[in-house]
């Protein structure tokens, strides 16, 4: 039989019968769901989705002092009594039932001020660059996200509305990552550059492989190349998104064009991409959303462009995006620091990397794994700072701002 | 420098708490496998082989054995 949902870190292997009656088992559902295992996750967001319930998607690696922040500590995987449960016929009613939802789905993405930003959105929102239809029903997809983010959000949803077998690949070491590949047959992944650069690097060959889409850091042409000789008989995709607006370019090499149906809610000003929010139901502004990406334009009309670089100060590592300011401010709390500066550099392996210089006050002493320590306390694992260094004193700029570069 | 590489290896897993004292590190450990490096692991070891060395081993694609980055240094003496 055909598995549909499948991790093997927790030896499951579903079908879709066996998913459907894991749906209605009860009436019960978190609203709240804090990421424990996928398989739950996904049993869990499919039945708010019928069920038109709100749903709330929270990494697993949110500390106890960020939920706290946000508002969130006290309904955390709280049970919530559904009434007049939707008894789903089969599959295809699950499908249907997905694409009318009127669910609200809030995810977060690493903010400017700090605090993680709470991003709502809906069914529209998320599935506008989703394709459904005959084509792609013998996909076999590889989830290679964080499925609690919104570039893991839309492959399952991809997944889940074609019917497709999906395998839950995120976290893994590359070795079992090729492991799956072999084993379950994936003929599509969704990925960063960092995830293909860790794969490619054994020199595994995966002929069945149809699709490689690329998303969340900017790619490099060795890569390309590298990826070509991994998957030769796949297809290259880059595909722009973010937090906010979803999914909205796709780009064969590294030029996007901007499809017919968005191209008047599109423009470039000072080289920066904006959006306009009307593209987004249920915003509650409408504006031209600046998306701090600066682009190079190939074409004006139809537009097409290149990706140059963050108008931010924003670190992307790996393609979690890290905010300096937020650790710098987590820093000034330290007794024994006089002055601390965090700053990403160029890095082969992540594309970027986070670094500390920092200063002692006199006669105060603190080892680099204390630093660290404290930091996870309050930080996820990606925004801690790699590589610490001692200095005599900060660099600063002109006008007296910590230089970043 | 074979002894200095192995160094650096040792006090990066030993800061992330992933060093496991009865693996013996050679030319044939692989990094990620037998040594149990992660990706920011390795993203730690450029930075500290650049610093020392002045090559980036990854730059041409990510190597697998501590034996590779040995002849990648050799190779830019």
């Amino acid at each position: 039989m055909k598995h549909f949902i499948v991790d093997e870190s927790f030896q499951i292997q579903k079908s879709i019968t066996t998913f459907l009656e894991d749906i209605h088992a009860d009436n019960h559902y978190y609203r709240v769901y804090r990421y424990a295992n996928f398989y739950e996750y996904l049993v869990n967001l499919v039945k708010a989705l019928v069920n038109d319930k709100d749903v709330v998607l929270i990494d697993a690696d949110f500390t106890q002092q960020e939920l706290d922040n946000l508002g969130y500590a006290d309904c955390v995987n709280l049970e919530e009594e559904i009434l007049n449960v939707v008894y789903l016929t089969d599959q295809k009613e699950m499908v249907k039932k997905i694409q009318d939802s009127k669910s609200r789905i809030t995810l977060f993405t690493s903010g400017t001020t700090g605090l993680p930003k709470v991003v709502h959105h809906t069914i529209p929102s998320l599935t506008r660059m989703i394709r459904v239809g005959s084509n792609y029903q013998e996909n076999i997809w590889g989830l290679a996200y964080n499925p609690t983010h919104m570039a893991g959000v839309q492959v399952l949803l991809q997944s889940l509305l074609n019917l497709n077998t999906l395998v839950y690949i995120f976290g893994k070491t590359s070795n079992e990552v090729a492991l799956n590949i072999n084993l379950y047959n994936i003929t599509h992944l969704s990925a960063t550059p960092t995830f293909y650069r860790l794969l490619v690097a054994s020199k595994d060959v995966f002929p069945l492989v149809e699709k490689i889409t690329l998303g969340g850091e900017k790619s490099d042409p060795k890569l390309h190349l590298d990826i070509k000789l991994s998957f030769p008989n796949a297809k290259i995709n880059n595909i722009y998104a973010s937090t906010e607006l979803g999914s909205l370019f796709v780009a064969k090499g590294d030029i996007f064009s901007v499809p017919d149906s968005i191209k008047k809610h599109v423009r470039v000003v000072d080289e920066e991409l904006e959006i306009h929010t009307s593209i987004i139901p249920n915003m509650e502004k409408e504006e031209w959303y600046k998306t701090g990406d600066i682009v190079e334009i190939i074409d004006e009309s139809p537009l097409r462009f290149k990706f140059k670089n963050r108008k931010t100060e924003m670190i992307n590592v790996g393609g979690y995006k890290v905010n300096p300011n937020e650790i710098e401010e987590a820093l000034r709390l330290f007794p024994e620091l006089e002055n601390a500066r965090i700053y990403g550099k160029p890095n082969s392996v992540l594309g970027n990397i986070v670094c500390m210089e920092f200063v002692l006050n006199k006669g105060a002493k603190i080892e680099v794994v204390e630093i660290k320590k404290r930091l996870s306390e309050q930080f996820q694992d990606f925004k801690i700072p790699r590589i610490i260094k001692e200095v005599v004193a900060i660099e600063k700029t002109r006008t007296g701002k910590i230089n970043r570069k | 420098m074979e002894n200095k590489i192995k160094e650096i290896i040792v006090s990066i897993l030993e800061d992330s708490g992933n060093y496991n004292e009865s693996v013996e590190i050679e030319a044939s450990s692989r990094l990620r496998e037998d040594l149990g490096m992660d990706s920011f692991n390795l993203a730690e070891l450029t930075v500290h082989i650049e610093e020392e060395f002045d090559v980036d081993i990854f730059e041409d694609g990510l190597v697998n054995t501590v034996g590779e980055i040995f002849a990648k240094l050799n190779k830019h003496k």
